[in-house]
């Protein structure tokens, strides 16, 4: 991997984008797994990935504070995602799966119930539930991420729980009881 | 009775989690060296063109190392995507660069195809929006309708999914309802893909298409009784859509972990590839499901792979309903990774609620919670080791009725989806769980209980490939 990456460095022949890159790559797995958590699609994830560090690239004069380059640029990613879900339209699809006996059917239907409550939860809800659920990442680590005060960030995960509840409330009632 | 929803949320991250995890580090840092290679050409003097044009020509080679498919590997074809791409953008499905999910390949194919025919004076007007159904395209198992919402109220307006129903209002649909979409001022483009509940020459010749539109309450699931209700008749052409799609009779015997599976049939069709199986009534595994059934579709070791868009019960057999590629006649096989079955002499559940222990069990992975009480018998399922990773097949389930020590026959008394938890692994080492609350509905009942599992997450993998055309 790393052998990978100072090869396609060197033909880029910039020595600014060496460092850039390795900080980049250090979040890199995190980075995709919040895209992926938002487009739950592989190439859509690494094209938001590109997307951000693209976007990180051309604004990293503007980061003052070098040790802040993690929550910055996941920052930067969680904007990137917003911006494309905000840009794309998803259209009415068939619905999930009956609530017979199968497992394969339960498990699915769990699980696009959950998508879909997440998908009408406000963007910026979304993202502390994400942050939070999804990275494990503490009230702190989330207000540095969102450049957000702390009890902002408390509102808003417990509105995107509320939130949440709403979309959910009776989803996983439904094998009549 | 109402689960946590942090708990709903940690489950199902980590089924996210387990998906993400299986990108490749190759394709990660392609991303990453593709964004700032994006701002560096733009900012690339003339001289150097040809030289940069050069490197990045095999650089290209380096970073498409990794996406040359492996043997039976998944892969998109770049070419074939561009080519859908107009109708995925006509549809508004289109991300970034001009990829979509292939979850939408099924429309986004009968639209390139030409499949989806136009519907003449299909328009209805109402309290200032217009409901039109541009385009249908009807076959034995199901329908794709292409509608668009014009929208003059000035406001962004919810919309319920379409149904469909017959001129009585009984939905035609096998399961009907999701989650809205909305609409902002102008035209707006949906489709709808749906699945007839039942043979389609019971159909009537005439159906109803309703869809509703209403002001945006995040906190109504249904729309509201003030919703504008939208209806429009559609004219069926059951002669056609008995001629639409192959049907192919497979009768195909594959076995995982000697166990005899059938692939009945295929029906391969403008609204999907509909895959009827079937468990050999000689097994001695209880199969509960199949692991990671994708349908592969492609020639010379370059696949595009398809999971499951939904599956159907009917008369007894299970039908998984795969997208299709309309613009496609490459051949299509059916990918299994595993089951999930027990031995069907371990189908029974027997515990002592008084004394909380389990008697018998399909394995050590079930263990009792302090948390149980005389009326309610706590259970937790213990994640070990790969446990995540099975495709998201954690779950257990339960009959409702069970048997006391006596032959006495109960009902549990709650639902036993609403009452799983996910409990992490704790500080002293325990493994994290599923943790599945049963309302016992009285104590005291003569021990022990026997209960009968109707699924238990006992993955087994095994790998097999069944060619379904050529």
């Amino acid at each position: 991997m790393e052998n990978l990456l100072e090869g396609q460095w060197a033909q880029l022949n910039e020595e600014e984008a060496g460092p850039f890159i390795e900080r980049v790559a250090s979040q890199k797995r995190i980075m995709y797994g919040i895209a992926y958590s938002y487009l739950r699609n592989e190439n859509d994830a690494l094209e938001m990935l590109q997307e951000a560090t693209y976007r990180a690239w051309i604004k990293r004069k503007s980061l003052k504070d070098t040790e802040r380059f993690a929550p910055w640029v996941t920052r930067i990613l969680i904007n990137c995602c917003k911006d494309e879900l905000k840009r794309r339209k998803q259209l009415v699809s068939a619905e999930p799966q009956s609530r017979e006996n199968a497992l394969v059917e339960m498990t699915s239907d769990r699980k696009l119930d959950m998508q879909r409550a997440l998908d009408r939860v406000k963007p910026k809800y979304r993202q502390v539930l994400v942050l939070k659920y999804y990275q494990d990442l503490t009230l702190t680590e989330i207000a540095a991420v969102l450049g957000k005060p702390e009890g902002t960030v408390k509102t808003w995960l417990n509105k995107g729980l509320k939130q949440l509840r709403a979309q959910m409330k009776g989803g996983f009632s439904d094998d009549g009881q | 009775m109402t689960v946590n929803e942090e708990t709903l949320l940690r489950e199902y991250f980590q089924t996210v989690s387990a998906q993400a995890g299986e990108v490749s580090e190759a394709k990660l840092n392609a991303a990453i060296t593709g964004g700032v290679r994006k701002v560096r050409r733009q900012r690339l003097l003339p001289r150097y063109k040809w030289t940069v044009a050069l490197a990045a020509a095999l650089a290209a080679v380096i970073f498409l190392l990794p996406f040359i498919p492996q043997t039976g590997e998944p892969s998109r074809q770049t070419e074939a995507r561009n080519a859908v791409s107009n109708a995925a953008a006509y549809l508004g499905l289109t991300g970034t660069g001009g990829s979509y999910d292939n979850v939408h390949t099924t429309v986004v194919s009968a639209l390139e195809a030409g499949l989806l025919k136009p519907v003449e004076g299909a328009v209805i007007e109402k309290d200032g929006f217009t409901f039109e159904i541009e385009r249908i395209a009807a076959d034995r198992k199901g329908m794709l309708v292409l509608y668009s919402l014009y929208n003059r109220s000035g406001e962004k307006v919810e919309v319920a999914s379409l149904n469909v129903t017959d001129k009585d209002g009984k939905p035609l649909i096998y399961s009907a309802g999701s989650t809205p979409q909305t609409a902002g001022a102008g035209t707006t483009r949906f489709y709808s893909q749906i699945l007839w509940d039942g043979d389609y020459t019971a159909l009537p010749d005439t159906l109803y298409a309703k869809i509703s539109v209403s002001d945006i309450d995040p906190h109504l699931l249904v729309p509201s009784s003030d919703a504008t209700e939208l209806t429009l008749p559609l004219t069926l052409d059951k002669a056609d859509m008995a001629k639409t799609g192959k049907e192919v009779q497979l009768n195909k015997n594959f076995s995982i972990a000697d166990q005899q599976i059938i692939l009945e049939n295929a029906y391969i069709s403008t609204t999907g590839v509909y895959l009827t199986v079937d468990y050999d009534s000689g097994n001695t595994k209880e199969i509960f499901g199949l692991l990671g059934p994708q349908l592969m579709q492609g020639s010379n070791s370059e696949y595009v792979g398809y999971g499951v868009r939904q599956t159907m019960m009917s008369d007894g057999r299970l039908t998984y309903v795969f997208p299709v590629d309309n613009t496609s006649s490459a051949p299509l096989k059916l990918r299994i990774t595993g089951i999930v079955a027990l031995d069907k002499t371990e189908t029974q559940l027997i515990v002592d609620t008084e004394q909380k222990q389990i008697i018998k069990a399909p394995d050590n992975r079930l263990k009792f919670s302090a948390q149980s009480s005389r009326e309610r018998m706590v259970l937790d399922f213990e994640l070990k080791g790969t446990d995540r990773a099975t495709n998201g097949y954690t779950v257990m389930q339960i009959a409702n009725q069970f048997v006391d020590g006596q032959g006495q026959k109960h009902m549990l008394q709650n639902s036993v989806w609403a009452d799983l938890e996910f409990r992490e692994a704790t500080a002293t080492g325990e493994n994290p769980a599923y943790r599945y609350s049963y309302e016992l509905g009285s104590a005291g009942l003569p021990q022990p209980l026997t209960f009968t599992l109707l699924s238990y997450p006992n993955a087994i993998k095994e790998r097999v490939e069944v060619e379904i055309t050529k």
